[in-house]
């Protein structure tokens, strides 16, 4: 490897560093609950009694009320795009530690029950996504309640 | 102090090795519950709780901006403001008291979490405070540093690791009468002393375990607190100071930054004779020699002879000044959080809550937290109740 060098010609000394702090997160019982119901190709989010916004995915209180969710609700299986970008610099997927495959796509999404949420797109032409249009989710084959269960979500057949 | 503030809620969990069945915001959530039911209070700047200070640390929580799960729980998007501490808890307290001092808010919430049992070593997330040319490439991490003050301390004042072994011994004792503590129980300097060596001359009894848990309080100038509580605690005076990042840099063996820190709390609350005027005090300790070594910084003690004052029996329960009623850090605390789990006990102290562990009539407490490598930074904080003399 070349010696870097200032402009005078001096060798600039680096130390080429990569920092690792290996560790545990804990699920806990509401995002347990969430990935656990991934398996049977289910999404689930929370409902506030207050407000009676539902919220995916699901959180431990309501944001807005600053009140305990009241009870769990079954997603429906599709949604609609609210707006979305497609993203072409290479960033690592921290969860594998390798690059993601570029482009790839960020959708924003909404349900029919209003819960808006986002996640991956798995079509990466901007002509073809459009706001208003109808997805449906995609699912690896093997799920182990993870959040790599859920792939991604393709535009729905019209 | 320009306004007077209290602290009016305040609220610890329970300290577990591994609190695995809950993320931050369920190990924190129902202690924000209990704060703002207790006080009734919501958050709405300007007629409920204005600001928020958290306390916690990227690099345990493995995430920059580890005070974003703390979003929810402390009113983000009311548009209010939220400060975070990256230090002890004892400076979260001391910072919300000064924002309230100074008349920029009248009720701040603080919340502190930890969980220390996230990583897989404690020690890989302090190797990372040090700069990465020379200090790390020697392996430096807190606990060997810890170690290095230890042999520095006790070889200057030639005290034997025998005598600094009773202190985990009494930690453990006093722990018992705390429900909240982790490691707790009747053990002997023997079991101190042949307990697994961790940086010598320290061990494992005599380290603070890994742990998890969070504080919550809630703080108010004067008019407020005393329609939000019967029984505010007054901040009469804090204070703080921290010494070279650099250990090189550093006598170890004593510590001029805890001295400083103290003498700017005391002379703040009126504190002319600390072991006369204290009821009680609760000092962060996270190896046994540190215990003598902080009284000294205190000024409780000349250099050297604060283990007298612990082998005399004056900081014990019935001593002249109980010295970590709740059994302290050496029963569990996680780093970044002991000063507010100190700051909470003096509280309850003061309030006549503290339960099995109270201190008979407490007026006036002391609470002290430390961060940093072998005690580079201190705060202390000076508590009262009604009779304890608000200033």
């Amino acid at each position: 490897m070349a010696t870097k060098t200032d402009k005078e010609g001096r060798e600039l000394v680096e130390i080429r560093y990569e920092m690792g702090i290996p560790g545990t997160f804990a699920k806990g019982p509401i995002m347990g609950y969430f990935l656990e119901k991934l398996k049977e190709k289910e999404l689930w989010g929370t409902r506030c009694g207050k407000c009676n916004n539902v919220i995916f995915p699901p959180r431990v209180l309501c944001p807005k009320c600053m009140v305990d969710m009241a009870e769990w609700v079954k997603m429906e299986d599709f949604a609609h795009i609210v707006t979305f970008d497609v993203v072409h610099f290479p960033t690592i997927n921290p969860l594998t530690g390798e690059m993601r495959p570029v482009p790839y796509t960020s959708l924003f999404m909404v349900f029919p029950n209003g819960a808006g949420f986002f996640h991956f797109g798995i079509e990466h032409d901007p002509e073809k996504i459009k706001p208003g249009k109808k997805v449906v989710p995609v699912w690896a084959d093997k799920r182990e309640g993870r959040p790599a269960d859920l792939l991604g979500w393709v535009l729905a057949e019209e | 102090m320009l306004r007077n503030v209290a602290i009016v809620s305040a609220h610890q969990t329970k300290f577990d090795g591994n609190k695995a069945d809950e993320r931050f915001q369920e190990m924190c959530w129902p202690l924000v519950k209990k704060c703002t039911e207790e006080t009734g209070l919501a958050f709405v700047p300007g007629r409920g709780i204005d600001f928020a200070i958290t306390c916690s640390d990227d690099f345990f929580d493995q995430r920059t901006i580890s005070d974003g799960p703390m979003g929810d729980l402390v009113g983000a998007g009311r548009w209010g403001g939220e400060e975070k501490v990256a230090t002890d808890g004892a400076m979260a307290v001391l910072y919300a008291a000064a924002t309230i001092a100074s008349g920029h808010y009248d009720i701040v919430i603080v919340l502190a979490h930890a969980k220390e049992s996230q990583v897989d070593s404690r020690n890989i997330v302090t190797f990372h405070a040090f700069e990465p040319y020379y200090s790390r490439f020697l392996g430096m991490d807190y606990t060997k540093a810890l170690g290095i003050q230890a042999d520095s301390y006790l070889t200057k004042w030639g005290i034997s690791e025998e005598r600094i072994a009773a202190i985990p011994v009494r930690a453990a004792k006093n722990g018992k009468n705390n429900p909240l503590a982790l490691r707790t129980g009747d053990i002997s300097t023997a079991d101190v002393m042949k307990s697994k060596p961790i940086s010598s001359p320290i061990k494992e009894l005599d380290l603070y375990p890994v742990s998890d848990g969070a504080v919550c309080m809630i703080l108010a100038e004067e008019t407020k607190a005393r329609a939000l509580t019967d029984k505010p605690v007054w901040i009469t005076g804090y204070g703080n100071c921290y010494d070279s990042y650099f250990l090189g840099d550093r006598n170890l063996w004593e510590s001029t930054s805890l001295t400083r820190a103290a003498r700017s709390a005391y002379r703040l609350a009126g504190i002319t004779d600390p072991l006369a005027q204290l009821d009680v005090a609760e000092i962060s300790v996270q190896a046994g020699y540190q215990e003598p070594f902080w009284y000294e910084g205190l000024g409780w003690a000349e250099p050297g002879k604060g283990i007298e004052l612990f082998e005399n029996g004056d900081t014990d329960m019935k001593g002249r000044l109980p010295v970590n009623p709740s059994g302290g850090q050496l029963c569990g605390n996680p780093l970044l959080l002991s000063g507010a789990v100190r700051a909470t006990e003096c509280f309850l102290q003061l309030r006549n809550e503290a339960g099995k562990h109270q201190v008979k009539g407490a007026k006036r407490a002391l609470a002290h937290g430390v961060a940093g490598p072998a005690g580079q930074f201190h705060a202390v904080l000076i508590l009262g109740n009604d009779e304890g003399g608000k200033k």
